[in-house]
């Protein structure tokens, strides 16, 4: 018995009634199979902890996964959020050991990556995953991606950062225990189950370059030896002086020019995409949503709305290619959408979504607006990175 | 004139659903849906808010807002 996937979405006010809707829908596209896992995920406009009780109480016994989404919720057919926000489910059916989740609420990132791995392992009774649907809480994911590593060498690792609508830390990972507002949830698949994923950037490096000179976790301090924010406000020509001078949020400014640090995997080039989120103006300082180092190189990176609209079908190419699988095998798809691109699109994002319909027709499809996105890249392994999109068909 | 926040949410909720107001928080950093329909405009919010619509309503859109908005503080 292989897997069936089943995603329904719920638009109601009332939290309860969104999620038995949800449950409703993806049920009845599992053709009688049990669910083995849940993938959950709601907008911040739903209260968490009722969120994941309703979950749980419709869904009796079944390993609850997932994190909040900004925005809304991806469908095949556009965004959903109607006005309340909106709830949604991935339904994993299948034989029993088909899927599994493990948590970790470590402040250590390698630690909690290691531990929640090793949960995941143990409960499949020492198998290894196929793949991991992974979702954390935002900031210290590349560790947690490395201890997952160690317990899991070479799975690919496909998810998102929680986010909220106002990046306030409103967010939460759904663990099956309950929500919680830092951690990392695991759910990984198991079994007779065929994937192909992809992770992906509509950008293209500008030629405009400099050093990280100064660069502490998630700040970027100097660039060729000068504040950050400078070195920033000068490649974007005038769009962030504002927040140069008095500080402040520059998520919108930098979605369709960030920076990235270019890695070299086999001779080709991968660039980690990074999204400059907040000016201090004090220091200089710029925080970012994904790890530089220092003396990485970090590029000035452009990109277009049309560019973002049209990567979704280059992803699905990439993602039926990487699993020798045609449009004719796939049964499900989590997509991952990060929320600045999905903010920068506004409604063209329906555009970019319709794109399912045309190639998947039919496909039952969750997707997750969120601060951060996670996939595997050949050569490179599993990598955090920010402004794209990450997407896993199961078959 | 007061008030104006919560009209600017219900504008954009009425032209752009859910999925606008979100977008407005998060180009904003405003949480708009913490302002009700007495509650008082801290200046900042609203030249933040100010900034981020023309990126989210139409040119014509804008000006139906502009005129609600001068409507109701007359």
């Amino acid at each position: 018995m292989s897997v069936t996937i089943g995603v329904g979405v719920g638009d109601a006010a009332d939290t309860a009634r969104a999620v038995q809707a949800a449950v409703e829908q993806a049920r009845a596209q599992l053709g009688g199979a049990a669910p083995q896992a849940a993938y959950i995920t709601t907008t911040v406009d739903h209260d968490a902890a009722r969120v994941h009780a309703a979950f749980r109480q419709v869904l009796a016994g079944v390993p609850l996964h997932g994190v909040t989404t900004s925005l809304g919720v991806l469908t095949p057919a556009g965004v959903r959020n109607e006005g309340h926000g909106a709830v949604a489910v991935m339904l994993v059916g299948g034989a029993p050991g088909t899927a599994f989740v493990a948590s970790s609420l470590e402040a250590d990132g390698r630690r909690a990556g290691e531990a929640a791995a090793r949960e995941l392992v143990h409960k499949a009774s020492g198998k290894q995953p196929r793949m991991i649907l992974f979702n954390a809480s935002p900031g210290v994911e590349e560790e947690m991606l490395r201890g997952i590593a160690s317990v899991c060498p070479d799975v690919p690792c496909q998810g998102g950062s929680a986010a909220d609508h106002a990046i306030a830390g409103q967010w939460s990972v759904f663990t099956h225990e309950g929500p919680v507002s830092a951690g990392v949830s695991l759910l990984g698949i198991f079994g007779e189950v065929r994937v192909g994923t992809s992770l992906s950037t509509p950008y293209i490096p500008s030629g405009v370059h400099a050093r990280a000179t100064g660069a502490r976790g998630r700040t970027l301090l100097t660039l060729d030896g000068q504040p950050a924010a400078q070195v920033l406000g000068r490649w974007l020509e005038g769009a962030i002086d504002d927040q140069v001078r008095s500080g402040g949020n520059i998520l919108a400014q930098t979605a369709l020019r960030p920076v990235a640090v270019r890695r070299d995997v086999g001779g080709r080039d991968h660039y980690v995409t990074v999204h400059p989120a907040q000016v201090h103006a004090d220091t200089g300082a710029v925080d970012i949503f994904a790890r530089i180092e220092p003396d990485d190189e970090v590029c000035l990176m452009n990109g277009t709305a049309e560019g973002l609209v049209a990567e979704v079908s280059h992803l699905i190419d990439a993602a039926l290619a990487q699993g020798g699988l045609t449009t004719r095998d796939v049964k499900g798809a989590a997509l991952i959408f990060c929320a600045g691109c999905a903010g920068a699109l506004g409604p063209r994002i329906d555009e970019g979504l319709r794109t399912f319909s045309r190639l998947l027709p039919g496909v039952p499809l969750l997707g997750l607006c969120t601060f951060g996105e996670q996939g595997y890249i050949p050569g490179l392994g599993n990598v955090h990175q920010d402004l794209s999109l990450s997407l896993t068909l199961f078959a | 004139m007061a008030n104006q926040i919560s009209r600017i949410t219900s504008f954009v909720e009425k032209r752009r659903l859910g999925f606008g107001v979100a977008r407005l928080i998060m180009m904003s950093g405003v949480n708009v849906r913490g302002f009700g329909p007495n509650d008082p405009d801290p200046p900042e919010a609203l030249r933040r808010l100010e900034q981020v619509l023309p990126q989210i309503l139409t040119p014509q859109e804008q000006q139906e807002l502009t005129h609600l908005l001068s409507e109701a503080a007359t």
